[in-house]
């Protein structure tokens, strides 16, 4: 399950791309599904341990990745921590979804996060939880309603 | 500093072109479109490698600022400052006051909302990419669909309100203020405009901060909205036939990028200056805070010589109303004899 949070608090992980710089363990891209978020996310290829193959900037290392597919991984690597969702893009939200199906997580957004378009507003797939006000999101539309009962409650 | 700065960075295997209009631009969009690598090439120019950045502006990046950004700020000017989002610190409101007195460009590769930046929806871009190729695309498009409005939110109680609320007085339609343009959002999910036709008219220059929330509004669909962002309210007056001698105004409208320095934190600001210059000394001075009837009721004989004097005929609230692109006012606009509906957030 996703926790969903509107506010930092002293433990958010708000540099995830430096923490994840130095921490990251070369084993972590052996699991085809950290190679599947580098493919999706950055369209780049994981040759090896270290080596990724991007069609931008060519032979890559890790730390090179986006911040995007970086807070995905640690996402799935080390789900202990609370991210910071403001700082990544909306195409990381079925990623997310997805990882949030194997285990809790824990994000922050400062921002509204569009995990579905507008027009996918209904799709009820998300599963998550507001830790705000413990309401359940399933759809956009559920997490419309979790957002506008926090802005109501404290702005 | 003023004027439009076209930045051309260029390495082997990524060329970034873009023009950069104002004080405040917001780069945002997916992950992995290359606004890390942007940042990147910044740093890497700088440190004499093979990247090229062509600029009439030094285009620096954050991390060159030190630790002390804000005497750096303060003491240097004309240049492009470009802030990565790991540069948290943007967020903060000592970050705001020492941005809003310099004298240099702010680029913000950023999505949090960055409230207390006073930056434009027309300022908001993502990054697209034609093979190594990378440009600006604005975020958000005009939202050019009809509507028949039943109600008018304005952002603000002062001048803007008061142009409309007299406009509707003894109409079916109402006018509501929401006292601050983070008060739209929330005046949206009230019962007050609860299943109307709202047309939100807010002071685009600086709603940067709450375009993408208000917007998503939609999501809920509370009422039907349609979002109407010209620069200013003073910039919709200064289209009315009062100004069209005045060679000033037309440069300012026609030319503002040209024209704004970054002693003016947003449009909104300065279009405000060009109002209050232009009307000095006539019977129409502008006040935010009382809005003259030179605005809505045809020119009178009280200030003659006046020169800003128009034919009685000419219809000065049409000249507004022509500026909203597919909006059909008649619904506001019908007679009705008690007027029992205007209120107030």
């Amino acid at each position: 399950m996703i926790h969903i949070r509107f506010e930092r608090s002293p433990n958010t992980l708000i540099y995830s791309s430096d923490y994840f710089d130095v921490n990251y363990e070369r084993e972590w891209f052996r699991d085809p599904l950290v190679q599947q978020i580098v493919e999706d996310i950055d369209h780049s290829k994981v040759i090896s341990d270290s080596v990724i193959d991007s069609p931008v900037l060519d032979f890559i290392g890790p730390r090179d990745l986006s911040n995007g597919a970086k807070t995905l991984i640690l996402m799935l690597k080390e789900p202990e921590h609370e991210f910071n969702g403001t700082a990544i893009g909306d195409n990381c939200g079925a990623w997310m979804i997805r990882i949030g199906k194997m285990h809790d997580i824990t994000v922050v957004f400062r921002r509204i996060f569009h995990f579905h378009p507008l027009e996918e507003r209904d799709v009820a797939d998300i599963n998550a939880i507001c830790d705000f006000n413990g309401m359940k999101i399933d759809s956009m539309v559920d997490y419309m309603m979790a957002y506008n009962d926090y802005v109501l409650k404290t702005e | 500093m003023k004027g439009k700065y076209r930045v051309r960075i260029t390495a082997k295997k990524l060329q970034y072109d873009f023009v950069i209009n104002r004080k405040y631009t917001l780069i945002r969009g997916d992950s992995a479109t290359g606004k890390t690598s942007l940042y990147r090439m910044l740093e890497l120019s700088r440190r004499g490698s093979t990247v090229q950045v062509s600029c009439p502006a030094e285009c620096i990046p954050a991390s060159a600022l030190g630790e002390d950004w804000a005497t750096w700020l303060k003491t240097r000017s004309d240049a492009i400052v470009f802030f990565d989002e790991s540069d948290d610190y943007v967020t903060s409101g000592a970050f705001a006051e020492a941005a809003m007195q310099s004298d240099n460009y702010f680029v913000f590769i950023n999505r949090d909302p960055l409230q207390s930046i006073p930056y434009s929806v027309n300022e908001i871009y993502e990054l697209k990419s034609s093979g190594s190729m990378h440009f600006l695309q604005p975020l958000y498009e005009e939202d050019h669909s009809p509507i028949q409005p039943s109600c008018i939110l304005t952002e603000d109680r002062r001048s803007g309100y008061t142009f409309f609320r007299k406009l509707l007085d003894g109409k079916v339609g109402f006018c509501i203020a929401a006292s601050g343009k983070s008060n739209i959002y929330k005046v949206l999910l009230s019962d007050l405009v609860k299943d109307e036709d709202v047309l939100v008219l807010a002071d685009g220059a600086a709603f940067g901060s709450e375009v993408g929330r208000v917007l998503d509004n939609k999501y809920v669909g509370y009422n039907k909205m349609r979002l109407c962002l010209p620069e200013s309210f003073e910039w919709l007056l200064l289209h009315e036939k009062l100004f069209q001698k005045d060679a000033t105004v037309r440069n300012a409208l026609e030319n503002t990028a040209e024209v704004v320095d970054t002693t003016y934190n947003s449009w909104e600001q300065f279009f405000y200056q060009v109002l209050r210059d232009a009307t000095e000394g006539t019977p129409a001075y502008y006040h935010k805070d009382r809005l003259g009837r030179c605005y809505s009721e045809p020119c009178c004989v009280l200030g003659s010589p006046c020169r800003l004097q128009i034919h009685s005929s000419e219809d000065k609230v049409g000249d507004v109303l022509q500026l909203f692109d597919n909006v059909d006012f008649s619904r506001l606009l019908q007679d009705k004899p008690d007027n029992t509906k205007s209120t107030e957030a």
